[in-house]
C-alpha cells in the first residue's frame, strides 16, 4: 500500500512540479537532469536483473545522441524522427555486440562492455568529419510540434521538461511491466542459476540478448532527448563516467525492485546538484555515499521504509 | 622500419611490458586470492608515483629508499583497505567490492586533487647516460628500471613458489574453503595479497614517474591498462599478467611508434575484446564461475 | 521401445577423458540405474545428455531424434529432464515460483503477451499454478509451497529439484544422486516418491551410489568405470558379477 501510495505522490508531484517551483529556469533544469538519469539508471538495472553489470550504458546514450543529432544537422530531419532513429541504431548497435558479449562470463561482461563504451566514445572522438572529433555537434535546435492549433516551442523549459517526463515515464512503466510479467521472471531466474533456467527450457541466449538490447534501445532514446536539450554534445558527455553515476544510483537506490533506481536517480541529482558549488567535494562525497550505502546500507534506500517499520516495530514491542 | 628502429621500439615495449607488468600481477594477485575486482587499482599506483615524488623531490630523500619506503606504505594502505571495507564483503556478489572500489576511485583521485594540486609533476631521471645497442640509444635509466623489474617479478614469483606465504596464497587463490580447512588462516592472506598487490602498484608509479607526468588522475589509466593485461593474460594467473604485460607493451610502443597514441588506444581494446570473444578466460585463465 | 539411445559416446576435456567408448540404451517405462566408482563417468554421462557439456564424439538419440550437439533448453523441450548432483534452485524464489518457472515450456511464453498480460497469458498462469501445486502434492511438498526454496531443510530442497524438473513433463527424467545426504527415513521417502514417477508414466535414469536403493529400484543397471561400461543387466546380474567386485573393491558399498 505505501508502495502505490509513494508511486502517486512522486506522480503527482512530478506532474505539478513547474507550478510548484514558480517555473524556476534552474529547477527544471535539474528535474529534467532527473529524467535522464531516472531513465538511465532504470534500463541499467534491467540488465542487472539478468545478473550483467554494463560499462556500456553511456556509450549507448551516445550513440542515440549523436544519431538523432545528425539527422537533424546533416538532413534537417526534426527530433521527432530522430530520436526513434536514435533509439533503433543503438538497439541494432546493441543486437550486434552482445551476441559476443553474452558468451563472456559475468566478470568479464563487465569489462567487455567497458571496451565496448570507450571505443564507441573514440569512435565518435576519431572521426572528426562526420561526428565532430573532440570538439562535437553544436546547434541541435530542440523541435517545435503542432498540437490542435498550437504551436508548442520545445526551446522552453516547461515544454521540454514535460516531454522528457512522458519518455522517462513510458521507459519506467515499460520497465516495471516487464519486470513483474513472466519476462522478469525468467530474467531473475537466469540471475539466480543459469544452468537450472536452461535446463526447464528457457533460451538463456536469446533472452540475454534481448534484455540487454531493450536497455540499450531505452539508452538510445534518452540519449536523443539529451542533446535536443543540451543542443551540444561531444564525446566526453558519454564516457564511462556517466555509466558509472548510473551504477551509483542504482546501487545506492536499491537492486531489488525498480524503486531502487528511481529513488537513487532522484535524490543522487538533487545531492550532485547542491554539492555542484563544492568542486572536488562533490565527487568525494559521492564515493563516501557509495560506500557507506554498500557497507551500512546493504540493499540501498529503498529498504529504509522496511527497517524504519521493524525498528518501529521492535519499539512498540519493548515499550508495550 | 630499419633494425635499429626495430631494435628501439623492441626495448621500449619491452621496458613498458615490465611496469605493466608489475601492476598487472599486483591486480591479478588481488582477484586471485580474494576474487574481487578492485577497480581502484590505480589509484594505489598514483599514491605510489606521488610519495615518491615528495619523498625525492620535494623533501629531496635518497630516490631508491623512496621507493622501497613507497611499496611498504602502500602495502599499509592496501592492507588497510582490505581488513576496512573489503572484508565485510567477502564472499558475496561481486558488484558490492566493485562499488566500494568505484568509490574508492571517487574519494582518491579527486581526494589527491584536492591535496596535491593539478599543476603536473615529474620525477627527474636518477640515472643518466646509456649505450647503444644494434644501433639504437638504449639508456642506463630504462636498463635499470627494466632490470629493476624483471628482478622484482622474479623474486615475487620465488615468494609465491617457494615460500610458505607464497604457498599459502596460491592455496586460497586455488580453493578458499579447503585452504581454511588445511588450517591457512585466510583472512590474514587476504589482506596481504591486497597490501602485496598494491605495493607493487606503487612500485610501477615509482618507476613510470620518470617517464610520464604525474598528476593525480593519471591512476584511471593505469587501472585500464592493469585489467587488459589482467583479462588477457587470465584472471589470476601471474604468468599470464606478465605475457600479457609484454604484449601490451609491444602493442604500445611499436603501434604508438608506427601510427598513433590513439590507434593504439582503440587496437588494445581490440585485441582484448578479440581474445575474451575466443577465450573466454583469457590466454592462461582457469573456467571459473 | 528404446526411448534413449547413446552410440559409441566419448567426452574429453582438455587433456582428460571423462568417457572412453560408451554405447547403451534406455527402454520406455523402465527405471534404468547408472553406478559406478566416483570418477567414472556418471555425472559427465548425464551432463553430455542433457546438453550442458558439448559431445566430444558420438551420438545421443532421444525418441530416435539425435539431441547431441542441441542446447539444454531444446533437448527440454524434446521431454528430458533432469536433476543436479548439488542442490539446483533458485534460491531467492518461493517454493511455488520455482515451480513456476519450471512450467516455462507449458506457459506458453511470447514476450508481448507478456508484457501486455494478455487473457491468454493470465489463463496459462492460472492453469500453470494449478498444474505446479499439483505436482508439489505429488511429491509432498504442497505445506512449504509459499515458503521461501532456501528455508527447506536438505531433503525439501532436493525434492523440489525433482518437482522442478517434473514441471516440464518430460517422458524421460534423469535423476543425479538423489539420495544424496540423506538418512534411512528420508531414502525411504524418496524410494516411494521414485516408485510414483514411473507409475505416471514417466522413465527414469538414476545415478546412486545407494546401493539399496538401486538393487530396488532399478530394472536393469549400466555400471561404468574409468569412463567405459564394464557390465550391464538386472540387479541380480550386477550382484554377482565379478568385474562390478572389482570395480567397488577399497570402496565401501552398501549392498544389501
Amino acid at each position: 500500500m505505501t508502495r502505490k501510495l509513494t508511486w502517486l505522490a512522486t506522480s503527482i508531484v512530478a506532474l505539478l512540479l513547474p507550478v510548484l517551483c514558480g517555473y524556476d529556469r534552474f529547477i527544471l533544469h535539474v528535474a529534467i537532469t532527473i529524467t535522464f538519469n531516472v531513465a538511465l539508471a532504470t534500463s541499467l538495472w534491467l540488465i542487472w536483473t539478468l545478473g550483467f553489470i554494463s560499462f556500456a550504458h553511456a556509450g549507448f546514450m551516445g550513440i542515440g545522441a549523436y544519431a538523432s543529432a545528425l539527422l537533424l544537422t546533416k538532413l534537417g530531419w526534426p527530433m521527432w524522427a530522430g530520436m526513434w532513429f536514435g533509439a533503433m541504431v543503438a538497439g541494432a548497435v546493441a543486437v550486434l555486440i552482445s551476441m559476443p558479449l553474452m558468451r563472456t562470463r559475468a566478470v568479464y561482461f563487465f569489462m567487455a562492455s567497458w571496451a565496448v563504451g570507450e571505443v564507441i566514445k573514440r569512435v565518435f572522438a576519431y572521426y572528426r568529419d562526420f561526428f565532430g572529433g573532440w570538439d562535437g555537434i553544436f546547434n541541435i535546435a530542440p523541435p517545435k510540434l503542432l498540437l490542435f492549433g498550437l504551436e508548442i516551442d520545445f526551446a522552453s523549459r516547461i515544454a521540454y521538461y514535460y516531454l522528457a517526463l512522458i519518455v522517462c515515464s513510458l521507459i519506467v512503466l515499460a520497465i516495471a511491466r516487464l519486470n513483474a510479467s513472466r519476462t522478469g521472471m525468467i530474467y531473475w531466474s537466469i540471475h539466480q542459476n543459469e544452468t537450472l533456467a536452461q535446463h526447464v527450457g528457457i533460451d538463456i541466449f536469446r533472452h540475454k540478448v534481448i534484455c540487454f538490447t531493450v536497455a540499450c534501445v531505452f539508452a538510445g532514446l534518452t540519449g536523443a532527448l539529451y542533446a535536443h536539450y543540451h543542443t551540444y554534445i561531444n564525446p566526453k558527455s558519454f564516457d564511462i563516467w556517466k555509466s558509472e553515476f548510473a551504477l551509483v544510483h542504482v546501487i545506492v537506490g536499491g537492486l531489488s525492485s525498480i524503486g531502487g533506481p528511481v529513488i537513487g536517480a532522484i535524490s543522487l541529482t538533487i545531492v550532485d546538484e547542491l554539492l555542484r558549488a563544492t568542486g572536488y567535494f562533490r565527487v568525494i562525497f559521492f564515493g563516501v555515499i557509495l560506500i557507506a550505502t554498500v557497507l551500512l546500507l546493504p540493499g540501498g534506500l529503498e529498504t529504509i521504509p522496511g527497517r524504519l517499520r521493524r525498528l518501529m516495530k521492535a519499539r512498540k514491542e519493548q515499550g508495550g | 622500419m630499419s633494425l635499429d628502429e626495430f631494435v628501439q621500439m623492441s626495448l621500449t615495449g619491452v621496458n613498458l611490458g615490465l611496469m605493466y607488468g608489475l601492476i598487472a600481477i599486483g591486480l591479478t594477485l588481488i582477484f586471485g586470492v580474494m576474487r574481487i575486482i578492485q577497480y581502484a587499482h590505480g589509484e594505489l599506483f598514483m599514491l605510489g608515483a606521488f610519495f615518491l615524488y615528495y619523498w625525492f623531490v620535494e623533501w629531496g630523500l635518497p630516490y631508491w629508499i623512496g621507493v622501497a619506503a613507497s611499496a611498504v606504505v602502500i602495502f599499509i594502505v592496501g592492507a588497510l583497505l582490505q581488513v576496512l571495507l573489503f572484508r565485510p564483503l567477502q564472499g558475496q556478489n561481486i558488484l558490492y567490492p566493485l562499488a566500494v572500489s568505484m568509490g574508492l576511485i571517487f574519494i582518491i583521485s579527486s581526494g589527491g586533487l584536492l591535496v596535491f594540486g593539478t599543476t603536473v609533476k615529474g620525477i627527474p631521471s636518477v640515472v643518466s647516460g646509456g649505450t647503444m645497442v644494434l644501433g639504437a640509444f638504449y639508456s642506463y635509466e630504462r636498463m635499470v628500471i627494466s632490470l629493476f623489474s624483471a628482478g622484482l617479478i622474479a623474486s615475487l614469483w620465488f615468494v609465491l613458489q617457494k615460500t610458505t606465504i607464497g604457498m599459502a596464497m596460491r592455496a586460497v587463490s586455488e580453493d578458499p574453503e579447503v585452504s581454511a580447512l588445511q588450517g591457512i588462516r585466510t583472512q590474514r592472506i587476504h589482506w596481504i595479497a591486497f597490501g602485496l598487490g598494491s605495493a607493487l602498484a606503487a612500485v610501477a608509479g615509482c618507476l613510470m614517474g620518470t617517464l610520464l607526468s604525474i598528476v593525480p588522475t593519471m591512476g584511471f589509466l593505469a587501472t585500464i591498462k592493469a585489467f587488459m593485461i589482467v583479462i588477457m593474460g587470465g584472471l589470476g594467473s601471474v604468468p599470464g599478467a606478465l605475457v600479457g604485460g609484454l604484449i601490451l607493451g609491444m602493442i604500445d610502443s611499436f603501434v604508438t611508434t608506427l601510427v598513433s597514441a590513439d590507434v593504439a588506444y582503440i587496437m588494445s581494446f581490440v585485441v582484448i575484446f578479440l581474445i575474451l570473444v575466443f577465450r573466454p578466460s583469457g590466454l592462461f585463465g582457469q573456467q571459473w564461475d | 521401445m528404446q526411448l534413449l539411445t547413446i552410440d559409441h559416446l566419448a567426452m574429453q576435456f582438455g587433456g582428460l577423458v571423462a568417457i572412453k567408448d560408451l554405447s547403451m540404451t534406455v527402454e520406455a517405462g523402465t527405471i534404468h540405474g547408472v553406478i559406478g566408482p566416483n570418477g567414472a563417468g556418471k555425472t559427465t554421462l548425464f551432463n553430455a545428455i542433457s546438453g550442458r557439456h558439448k559431445v566430444t564424439k558420438g551420438r545421443i538419440r532421444f525418441k530416435d531424434k539425435a539431441i547431441n550437439g542441441l542446447k539444454p533448453h531444446k533437448i527440454v523441450a524434446q521431454g528430458l529432464a533432469r536433476t543436479f548432483q548439488h542442490v539446483t534452485l533458485f534460491k531467492d524464489f518461493s517454493v511455488l515460483k520455482n515451480m513456476m518457472v519450471g512450467r516455462h515450456l507449458h506457459s506458453g511464453y511470447s514476450y508481448w503477451g507478456a508484457l501486455i498480460n494478455s487473457a491468454g497469458t493470465r489463463r496459462a498462469e492460472a492453469e500453470n499454478a494449478t498444474r505446479a501445486r499439483e505436482i508439489l502434492d505429488f511429491v509432498g511438498l504442497s505445506a512449504v509451497a509459499d515458503d521461501d526454496a532456501s528455508s527447506l531443510p536438505h531433503g525439501h530442497q532436493r525434492a523440489l529439484g525433482i518437482a522442478i524438473a517434473l514441471a516440464s513433463e518430460p517422458q524421460l527424467l534423469m535423476l543425479d544422486e538423489p539420495c544424496a545426504g540423506m538418512n534411512s527415513d528420508e531414502t525411504r521417502t524418496m524410494i516411494e516418491l521414485i516408485e510414483r514417477i514411473r507409475q505416471d508414466g514417466t522413465s527414469i535414469m538414476l545415478i546412486e551410489h545407494d546401493m539399496k536403493v538401486v538393487m530396488h529400484l532399478c530394472d536393469k543397471i549400466t555400471v561404468l568405470n574409468f569412463g567405459t561400461k564394464i557390465a550391464e543387466g538386472t540387479p541380480q546380474e550386477i550382484l554377482k558379477n565379478p568385474l562390478v567386485h572389482e570395480a567397488y573393491l577399497g570402496t565401501s558399498a552398501n549392498v544389501a
